[in-house]
C-alpha cells in the first residue's frame, strides 16, 4: 500500500504546515521562535538595561526622546512536530470506505513528508494499550523512511490508553512542538480533555484529528444484530431500532463534550468523517492553520 | 357472548404472529465488530425505558389489531344490558307483506285497502327507526326476498302492488328463515301485516311447530311485530265460476256458465252481472233477485269461435275490487287415450276401467296392450301411458321417454316380478324385491299431499280416503345411483315423494321429464297386493295424471292465479288483455293455441281468520309484538352485533400503532439530519 501519493505531495507542498504558537527551535526556520532574533521582522522596543548590546541601540529614539531604547527583531525557528498515532483495534473499523486506520496512516505519512519538505523535525509515536512506537523528531530523508516504514508495519489492534499515552507524551517532549494526535478518541471524554489540558500546559500546539466512520454516526441497522466489541470479547445482541435514538443521543453528546472541551484549551480539533478525501481534509486543515497564524500574529503564548 | 361465524375463532392464534415474527428476527441476527462500543453500552442502558416501552406498545397494538380484525370477521354477539344499550336500530328488518286478495278489502274505517294500510304503517314505522337498517322485502306471490333501500320506497314498488293471489304465510316465514340463515343478517326484526286469513296461515298445519323452534333457536334475539288487520267488509260480494260446459242446443254450440256469488248480508242485494266473450261486452245482464247465490246463463257461441275461446263475468265496483271477475277459457271436448302395458291380466283390467271408467259420459278411451306389443304403440294422440312391465326393447323405451318429454304422462306401475335391482325399465326406473305384508296388518300410507298431484282433496275439499288402504304387497323402485353407473336419470333428487308409508319407504313418486311427468306407483290395484282396486282412490289418481297428460292436447285450461306455473318459466305467456304478469294477476294468458284462465283461488274467499289468542299461541316461545293499527318501534332489552365496534377498536390501535411508528421515524430522522 501506498502511504502517500505524489500528486497530492505535490499539490499539497505549495501550502506550509504553520505552527499556530512561537517554536522552539535548534536552527533557523519559517516558524516564529519564542525568542527574539535577526531577522528584519521588527518585534518591539524595550528600554535598555546594563549588559545589553549597545549596537541594539536605536538612535534615532535617543535623539528625540533623550533614552535609551533597544529594537528587537523577531527570531525564525523549526518546528519540532509528534505525530500521536492510535493503533488500538478500534482504529481497525471499516465501513463502506476503508478502515479509520488506513485513513490514519496516509494522514500520519503526508503530514510527516509535508514537515520533512520544509525542514522541520518530525517523529512517531503509536500506542494502543501502551505506547508501541517512539520515534524522536528528527530531519533527515533516512528518518522519514524509517517513519514510513514502521507506519507500513503497524497493525490496529488491541485496547487503547490514549489518556495515559497524552499525558506520558506531554511530558516526554521537552521542548515547544507541535503535537497532532490522530486517534478516534472512543474514551471517556473528561479524561481525555484533560490529557489534552496537560498537553497545551506544556506550551504544545496540539493538534487532533478526530476520525469516525459515517456508519457510527449513522447507525442504520434493520434488524437484530450481535455487536462484537473490536477491542475486547464483549458482546451484546439488541435490536438497534430500540437503542438507536438513544445511541446517536450518546454520540451527540460525546461529540459536544470533546469540541466544547477542545476549544476551550484552543486545541486545533478536526473532525474527520473517513469518508472525505483525505487530501481535502489535509488542505482544510493546513489553510486553517495558516489564517490563524498570519490572524494570530505575534501573540505570545 | 356468542358468535356467528364461530369457526372463524380457529384463527385466533394468529395474534402471536406479531410476536412470532419479532422473536425470529431476534434470533436472525448477524454479527457485528464495532467500534464505537461505549456508546450502544450507554444506550442500551438508557433506552429500557422509553424506547422499549414504546417497542413493544407496537407489538401489543399489533396483535390487538389482529385480534380484533379476527373477532369482528367472527361476529361476535352480546345481549344484556350491553347489548341492549348497543343495539339501537336492528341491523335487518324483514317486511313480510301479505298482498293476497283478500289484502285489498277496504277497511270501512281507513278507507283503504287493508294493504296499502300496510304500507303505509311500514312506511311510518321505517322513518321513526332511528339508525341504519337494512330492509328486504318478501311478499307472498314470488317468495323471494328482496333487499329495498328503506320503507319509503314501498308504495313505488310493483311487489307491494295488489295481487289475485293466495298467501302461504309458513311458506314466507320459511323463507325468511332461510335468508335470516344463509345471510347471517344479524339483529333482525319481521315485521308481518296480514288479515290473518286462516287459509293463508294454515294455523294447524305442522310445520309451525318447526319454524317457531327454529325462530326461537336463532343465534340472534328476532323479533317478529304483527301488524294485524282483522277488520271485516260489510259490503262485499265475490264473483266465481262454479261450472262451465259447452253444450249443443238446437244443433249450435252454447256455453252453460254457472255463476256463484258470496256477499256480505249487509251486500247490495241488487247489482247487474257483465259478460264478456273474446274481448267483446254482452249486453248487460238483468239486475239480480235479492238472495241469487247461483246464477246460469246459457250464452250461444258465435260461428267464428265456436270451438275455442275466452271470456269473463263481472260485477261492479265494491269494498274489494279483486273479487269481482272471474275469467274462462272454452276449447272442444278432447278425447284422452290411454294405453296400458300391462304383464298382469288383473291389474290391466282394473287400470282400463280407471282409465276410461264411463265412456259413455266422458270421451275418454284406454287400449290395454301386452309388453310384446308394443311396437305397434303410436304416442300421437296418447295423454297417459300407464306402464306396468319389466324392461321392454330399446327402442319402445326411447319412445317412451320422447312421448314424455312432448308433454305426455307416464304412469308406470310394479312389474310384480321379484326381478331385484338388475334390470331397468322406463327411465332408468330398477325395481326391488316385493314386500309382503300379514293381511291382519297391512300397510298404511300415512303421508301425501293432500294440496297438490294425483293425491289432492278435491275441488269441494272432499279428501281422498287414503288412510283406509290396506296394502299387501308392495314393490318399491330403487333409486339411488350404483356406483358403478352414474346415468343422470337416476339421481335421488330428481323424485319428488308425494305419499309415503308409515315406515318412510314411498307409496307415490314423480318426476318432471321435458314437459311431460313420469309418476311411480308402488302397489298395484289387483286383491293379493292392495285394495287399491276398490276404485276411490286409484280412479281420480289415475284421472288427474291422464288429465296432466291430456292437457298439451287441449287448449283449455282454468287454473288458480300464483299456484300455476308454466312448464318452462321462459315461455312467453302474454295477457289477452293488457300487460299483466301471470305470477301475481289474474286474466286470460295465451301461448300459441294453448290459454289459460288465471283466477284468485277460491279460498281467497274464506271469511275465517286466526284469533289473536290463536296468533300468540302459534307463536310461543318467540318474542312478538301484536298490533292492530300501527307498528310500534318501541326498543325492549336485545341482542346486539359487535363487529362494528371491533372493527372501529381494530382501526383505533391501527392508528396508535401508525403514530407510533411515525414519530419514532421522525426521531430519527431529526437525529441523522442534526
Amino acid at each position: 500500500m501506498d502511504l502517500v501519493d505524489s500528486a497530492v505531495l505535490a499539490r499539497l507542498s505549495r501550502l506550509a504546515v504553520q505552527a499556530r504558537v512561537p517554536m522552539s527551535g535548534s536552527i533557523n526556520g519559517i516558524h516564529r521562535s519564542a525568542t527574539r532574533g535577526s531577522s528584519v521582522e521588527f518585534a518591539e522596543y524595550r528600554k535598555y538595561v546594563p549588559g545589553d548590546d549597545i549596537k541594539n541601540l536605536d538612535w534615532r529614539v535617543y535623539a528625540r526622546t533623550d533614552r535609551f531604547y533597544i529594537k528587537e527583531f523577531e527570531a525564525d525557528t523549526n518546528l519540532r512536530c509528534c505525530i500521536i498515532l492510535d493503533t488500538s483495534a478500534s482504529m481497525g473499523f471499516a465501513g463502506d470506505h476503508g478502515s479509520k486506520f488506513d485513513y490514519a496512516r496516509r494522514l500520519a505519512a503526508t503530514l510527516a513528508y509535508l514537515l520533512a519538505h520544509q525542514g522541520d523535525a518530525v517523529g512517531l509515536l503509536s500506542f494502543a494499550e501502551k505506547t508501541l512506537t517512539d520515534i524522536p523528531p528528527r530531519n533527515s530523508a533516512s528518518h522519514l523512511r524509517h517513519i514510513f516504514d514502521t507506519l507500513k508495519t503497524i497493525e490496529p489492534k488491541g485496547g487503547s490508553e490514549i489518556v495515559q499515552t497524552l499525558h506520558e507524551a506531554a511530558e516526554r517532549v521537552s521542548q515547544r512542538a507541535l503535537v497532532v494526535v490522530i486517534s478516534d478518541l472512543f474514551t471517556d471524554p473528561t479524561e481525555l480533555l484533560d490529557g489534552f489540558q496537560h498537553m497545551r500546559f506544556r506550551k504544545h500546539d496540539l493538534a487532533v484529528f478526530h476520525l469516525l466512520d459515517p456508519q457510527e454516526l449513522a447507525f442504520s441497522f434493520d434488524r437484530p444484530i450481535r455487536f462484537v466489541d473490536m477491542e475486547s470479547s464483549f458482546s451484546m445482541i439488541t435490536d438497534p431500532s430500540i437503542i438507536e435514538t438513544d445511541y446517536r443521543h450518546a454520540i451527540q453528546q460525546y461529540l459536544d463534550t470533546v469540541t466544547r472541551g477542545c476549544r476551550e484549551f484552543n486545541v486545533d480539533y478536526q473532525r474527520v468523517l473517513i469518508d472525505t478525501d483525505y487530501e481535502k481534509t489535509l488542505a482544510s486543515f493546513l489553510l486553517q492553520r495558516a489564517g490563524k497564524s498570519a490572524a494570530g500574529g505575534r501573540a505570545r503564548s | 357472548m356468542t358468535f356467528l361465524q364461530p369457526a372463524l375463532l380457529l384463527g385466533l392464534p394468529a395474534i402471536l404472529l406479531p410476536i412470532l415474527i419479532h422473536l425470529l428476527n431476534r434470533l436472525r441476527f448477524k454479527s457485528v465488530r464495532w467500534a464505537a462500543m461505549m456508546f450502544l453500552v450507554s444506550a442500551a442502558r438508557s433506552s429500557t425505558r422509553h424506547a422499549r416501552l414504546r417497542h413493544y406498545l407496537i407489538l401489543l397494538f399489533r396483535t390487538l389489531i389482529i385480534l380484533f380484525l379476527i373477532l369482528a370477521l367472527s361476529r361476535p354477539i352480546i345481549g344484556g344490558w350491553l347489548g341492549s344499550s348497543l343495539s339501537g336500530a336492528p341491523d335487518t328488518v324483514l317486511i313480510m307483506l301479505d298482498r293476497s286478495a283478500s289484502m285489498e278489502d277496504t277497511d270501512p274505517r281507513l278507507q283503504s285497502p287493508k294493504r296499502e294500510h300496510a304500507i303505509q304503517r311500514f312506511v311510518q314505522a321505517g322513518e321513526s327507526m332511528q339508525g341504519q337498517s337494512r330492509y328486504v322485502l318478501i311478499e307472498n306471490a314470488l317468495n323471494m326476498p328482496q333487499e329495498i333501500a328503506g320503507t319509503a320506497a314501498l308504495p313505488a314498488l310493483s311487489l307491494t302492488g295488489p295481487t289475485d293471489t293466495a298467501a302461504n304465510v309458513p311458506t314466507m316465514l320459511s323463507a325468511a328463515l332461510d335468508y335470516m340463515d344463509y345471510n347471517q343478517t344479524g339483529h333482525t326484526e319481521i315485521w308481518l301485516a296480514s288479515d290473518l286469513q286462516a287459509s293463508n296461515w294454515h294455523p294447524d298445519e305442522g310445520v309451525w311447530t318447526e319454524l317457531v323452534e327454529r325462530l326461537a333457536a336463532h343465534p340472534m334475539d328476532v323479533k317478529v311485530r304483527i301488524l294485524a288487520l282483522t277488520s271485516e267488509t260489510h259490503e262485499n260480494t265475490s264473483i266465481a265460476l262454479s261450472s262451465l260446459k259447452r253444450q249443443s242446443v238446437s244443433g249450435r254450440p252454447h256455453l252453460n256458465l254457472s255463476v256463484s256469488l258470496q256477499r256480505n248480508p249487509e251486500a247490495n242485494q241488487r247489482f247487474p252481472v257483465a259478460m264478456s266473450l273474446n274481448g267483446s261486452r254482452l249486453p248487460e245482464d238483468r239486475k239480480l233477485d235479492l238472495d241469487a247465490e247461483l246464477y246460469s246463463r246459457l250464452l250461444a257461441l258465435p260461428a267464428d269461435q265456436e270451438k275455442t275461446g275466452w271470456g269473463m263475468v263481472e260485477i261492479p265496483a265494491d269494498e274489494n275490487p279483486r273479487d269481482n271477475t272471474y275469467y274462462f277459457v272454452y276449447d272442444e271436448d278432447v278425447q284422452l287415450h290411454t294405453a296400458i302395458v300391462a304383464d298382469n291380466g288383473d291389474a290391466q283390467r282394473y287400470l282400463q276401467l280407471a282409465a276410461a271408467p264411463a265412456p259413455q259420459w266422458f270421451p275418454h278411451s284406454a287400449e290395454t296392450l301386452m309388453p310384446s306389443q308394443t311396437t305397434t304403440l303410436n304416442t300421437e294422440a296418447l295423454s297417459m301411458l300407464i306402464w306396468q312391465a319389466g324392461t321392454g326393447a330399446d327402442d319402445i323405451l326411447s319412445t317412451i321417454e320422447t312421448f314424455a318429454h312432448a308433454g305426455g304422462a307416464i304412469f308406470c306401475f310394479p312389474p310384480a316380478r321379484g326381478e331385484g335391482a338388475t334390470q331397468e325399465g322406463p327411465f332408468g326406473l330398477r325395481w326391488g324385491a316385493i314386500e309382503t305384508a300379514p293381511k291382519a296388518k297391512p300397510l298404511r300410507v300415512t303421508t301425501w299431499d293432500n294440496k297438490d298431484g294425483p293425491l289432492a282433496e278435491s275441488r269441494d275439499g272432499i279428501t281422498l280416503p287414503i288412510g283406509q288402504l290396506n296394502i299387501i304387497q308392495r314393490q318399491c323402485p330403487v333409486l339411488e345411483a350404483s356406483d358403478d353407473d352414474v346415468s343422470s336419470d337416476r339421481l335421488d333428487s330428481d323424485w319428488i315423494t308425494l305419499a309415503t308409508f308409515e315406515d318412510g319407504k314411498p307409496f307415490l313418486l314423480k318426476k318432471r321429464v321435458g314437459r311431460g311427468s313420469v309418476f311411480v306407483c308402488t302397489t298395484l290395484p289387483t286383491p293379493e297386493w292392495s285394495n287399491l282396486g276398490e276404485g276411490m282412490v286409484l280412479v281420480p289418481m289415475v284421472q288427474r295424471v291422464l288429465q296432466e297428460g291430456g292437457s298439451r292436447l287441449s287448449a283449455r285450461g282454468m287454473e288458480s292465479c300464483g299456484v300455476w306455473r308454466p312448464t318452462d318459466e321462459s315461455e312467453p305467456w302474454v295477457c289477452e288483455e293488457g300487460d299483466r304478469d301471470y305470477r301475481w294477476q289474474a286474466g286470460v294468458y295465451r301461448l300459441g293455441s294453448q290459454r289459460v284462465a288465471l283466477n284468485r283461488p277460491d279460498r281467497e274467499n274464506d271469511l275465517e281468520r286466526v284469533p289473536l289468542e290463536r296468533l300468540r299461541t302459534l307463536f310461543d316461545g318467540v318474542d312478538i309484538q301484536l298490533f292492530e293499527e300501527t307498528i310500534e318501534t318501541a326498543r325492549k332489552e336485545s341482542t346486539s352485533e359487535l363487529w362494528p365496534l371491533m372493527v372501529l377498536l381494530a382501526l383505533l390501535c391501527m392508528m396508535v400503532e401508525s403514530s407510533l411508528l411515525i414519530s419514532d421515524r421522525m426521531a430519527r430522522r431529526k437525529q441523522i439530519i442534526s
